[in-house]
């Protein structure tokens, strides 16, 4: 029996830190007071200052092959993972799975079913739920366990799953 | 005949005298070599003190950098008392604070420049006299910073007084 394989896309992101060179504005100068002699004004405010931009990089398997069990049917493991995370502490990296989860055969047209679990969650992600998320202090791989049950045609079985991934942001809740 | 009998005209201009008058007579002393006296005389000038010090601007620091020039505290004018100095301290909690979430922060310090150490005040006594300040941040605070603009104010502390007697 053919290989069943899930295509996955791989969408690895980087954004490139935009570093600004050192910018000086006009220097302070102070002097005496004519009548006292003491510094006037004798102390000044001097801002320092700079920008972390934010950079991530989202790693996500081209590819994942189930491959057959000794208990029956199908499985595979796979991981989303992220590095470089540098990101506000009010953010996480969230991603999200698109799919039908169905595999088709790619000459008979023939469908099987499979699940999406990550980690050693009981129930089955559903098209649209997040699979990983990531912050600056935690880029945990998350571990995506795929399988489907033994099909009743042979052929060679795929499914194209879509990750999206996005920024959110933690909004304070009004008191 | 005729006599031009000229009269003799004696002209007799008296004179009108008028009479100086006369305040008592000074003093005077003749100065001889035994009497020989000297005198003073006192000039005088007063210049008060004037200095001006230059004091570094806001400076944006480079994403990374383990090391940013902060410019230099410099006396470019000065005309001080002796036995005095300006002398210039900083007041800062060497913390960056992230502005969207103040508990995020990033130390740092300020150094010296001419031997590397944290800046700890600078004694200031002639003109040109200055001191090169740095923003050193470690490569493990820009690690685990998170992303944001961040920010501190540095007080800069000037005093003009007599150098303390060590």
């Amino acid at each position: 029996m053919k290989l069943k394989r899930i295509i996955a896309s791989i969408l690895a992101l980087s954004l490139t830190l935009t570093t600004g060179a050192a910018v000086y504005a006009q220097n302070h100068e102070i002097g005496p007071n004519t009548e006292t002699g003491e510094p006037d004004p004798n102390s000044v405010n001097t801002v320092v200052s700079f920008s972390v931009d934010p950079t991530y990089t989202v790693t996500i398997p081209k590819t994942v092959t189930l491959t057959k069990q000794t208990a029956g049917g199908y499985a595979s493991t796979a991981e989303i993972s992220a590095s470089d995370v540098k990101i506000q502490s009010n953010q996480k990296i969230v991603v999200k799975i698109a799919s039908d989860f169905t595999l088709d055969e790619i000459d008979s047209g023939e469908t099987l079913s499979y699940t999406l679990k990550v980690g050693d969650a009981a129930d089955a992600i559903k098209n649209g739920d997040e699979v990983a998320s990531f912050t600056t202090d935690d880029t945990t791989a998350s571990e995506l366990n795929f399988a489907a049950e033994d099909p009743t045609y042979s052929g060679t079985y795929e499914d194209q799953v879509i990750f999206n991934i996005e920024l959110e942001t933690e909004k304070k809740v009004m008191s | 005949m005729k006599k031009i009998i000229a009269a003799i005209v004696s002209l007799t201009l008296t004179a009108t005298l008028s009479t100086a008058v006369f305040a008592e007579p000074a003093q005077t002393t003749e100065i001889t070599e035994s009497t020989a006296q000297n005198g003073e005389t006192v000039i005088s000038t007063e210049i008060s003190a004037t200095y001006t010090v230059t004091i570094p601007a806001n400076t944006e620091v480079e994403f990374n950098a383990a090391s940013t020039d902060f410019g230099e505290i410099k006396l470019t004018q000065a005309q001080i008392d002796p036995g005095y100095e300006v002398y210039v301290t900083i007041d800062t909690d060497n913390l960056l604070e992230n502005k969207a979430d103040t508990t995020k922060t990033i130390a740092y310090t300020i150094n010296d420049k001419g031997d590397s150490s944290v800046f700890d005040g600078v004694s200031l006594l002639k003109a040109e006299d200055s001191a090169a300040l740095s923003i050193e941040i470690s490569e493990e605070s820009w690690n685990t910073a998170y992303a944001g603009e961040y920010d501190d104010t540095v007080t800069f502390n000037v005093n003009y007084r007599a150098i303390p007697q060590t």
